[in-house]
């Protein structure tokens, strides 16, 4: 469990540290997916870096890790959701999970099922994770000192 | 005397333990609120900062001659107000884009020059820095009114993919090629002075609803691509009715 806490973790940080960098094309990304009206789109692409890393930073730190794995496994599902109408509406789409533009530059396009298939993995693993928060090397949430209790009742 | 040292002892053993989780209990709070509190700034202040580069792309200039939507036209001197408008969206990296140019160029250049249609080029950069080089590079070319040439000679010596192409010094090179050596141009070219805006045809191409290069329209309507280029041009040439 410790290590699926950190391997979540890691990859919200990977592909936030991706995007930080470039708040435009995230902004974009968001705008190929050709859900939100524009200006959401815009604001979402600009705020989701942030928010990646922040979930990737409390899963590995281990704070807050039952409602980070929570927001993880939502974001897993609306993530999904964004591929699938993409994908059912024959957008051509580079999915933008690591970065990049969301736009593709020849046929064929993602391969939308792997994209579909990482998201559900990382959301079972996330709802493991909430069910199971506490595990070892956490800040805030650990499993108690793994030595016999040595405390006397009096 | 013994019985009641013992006792003492553990009542004092028992009160240390319960001020150590008190202790911990409160490091654990301050620690989490202020965990807390730096997600927060960090998700505020990213997106202040993304809302900020925005703007700076919304806000940037584009070359005079350029149209509304952002695109750089090829004329020529027989062009009217009746020639169809072609839209052509591409990446000067983009290697379909690259081969939709040697199969396609030709013919689109003649329907330039007999006057038949304008071909408005809508240079995008998602696929890296080395596009936005380009695309900014060929900015300048439209200043100097130039453009036309100046999108030929890149593409016929386009780099590989994301390998770092597109240098200041290659696209000033392809420049004195096609006649483009004025100050102007080199320092427009050297400077970048429309890297910002470079940005800003992806923003207004995806708000479009174009979705991979090379996109075409013809008068606006979209033309899907795949089939043999002279069905393109033949394409081009019945809109001129």
């Amino acid at each position: 469990m410790t290590l699926v806490r950190f391997v979540v973790g890691g990859v919200w940080v990977g592909s936030a540290l991706f995007k930080v960098a470039d708040p435009v094309a995230s902004a974009n990304a968001v705008r190929a997916y050709q859900i939100l009206p524009d200006s959401l789109a815009a604001v979402t692409g600009y705020a989701l870096p942030w928010v990646e890393l922040s979930l990737g930073a409390l899963l590995i730190l281990g704070a807050f890790t039952r409602i980070a794995a929570i927001a993880t496994a939502l974001f897993m599902v609306l993530f999904i959701v964004g591929v699938s109408q993409a994908w059912a509406r024959g957008i051509a789409l580079d999915c933008g999970c690591f970065g990049g533009g969301g736009l593709v530059s020849e046929l064929p396009v993602t391969d939308y099922l792997t994209v579909i298939g990482r998201d559900i993995a990382i959301a079972a693993a996330s709802v493991w994770l909430a069910l199971r928060p506490n595990t070892y090397f956490g800040l805030l949430d650990s499993k108690p000192n793994p030595r016999p209790d040595t405390e006397e009742t009096p | 005397m013994a019985r009641k040292s013992v006792k003492t002892d553990r009542a004092a053993k028992a009160a240390q333990l319960r001020q150590e989780a008190a202790r911990k209990e409160r490091r654990n709070k301050i620690a989490g609120v202020s965990i807390a509190g730096i997600a927060v700034l960090a998700i505020g202040g990213g997106t202040w900062f993304g809302i900020s580069q925005g703007n700076k792309v919304d806000s940037a200039a584009a070359p005079e001659g350029a149209t509304s939507t952002l695109g750089f036209p090829v004329t020529s001197a027989a062009s009217t107000d009746g020639a169809v408008r072609v839209d052509i969206y591409e990446d000067f990296q983009c290697p379909a884009c690259g081969s939709f140019e040697s199969a396609a160029g030709p013919g689109l250049n003649k329907l330039v020059e007999e006057g038949d249609a304008v071909v408005n080029y809508h240079m995008m950069s998602f696929l890296g820095p080395e596009s936005v080089r380009a695309t900014a590079a060929a900015a300048c070319a439209v200043d100097a009114g130039k453009f036309g040439d100046y999108h030929s000679e890149l593409y016929a010596q386009q780099p590989a993919e994301q390998a770092g192409g597109y240098t200041i010094d290659s696209l000033l090179a392809a420049g004195t090629k096609v006649g483009l050596d004025s100050a102007e141009f080199t320092s427009c070219v050297s400077d970048q002075d429309y890297a910002t805006f470079a940005k800003k045809v992806d923003v207004a191409a995806t708000k479009r609803g174009v979705d991979s290069t090379p996109s075409v329209f013809i008068d606006g309507k979209p033309y899907e691509l795949g089939g043999p280029i002279e069905d393109l041009i033949k394409s081009i040439k019945e809109a001129v009715k």
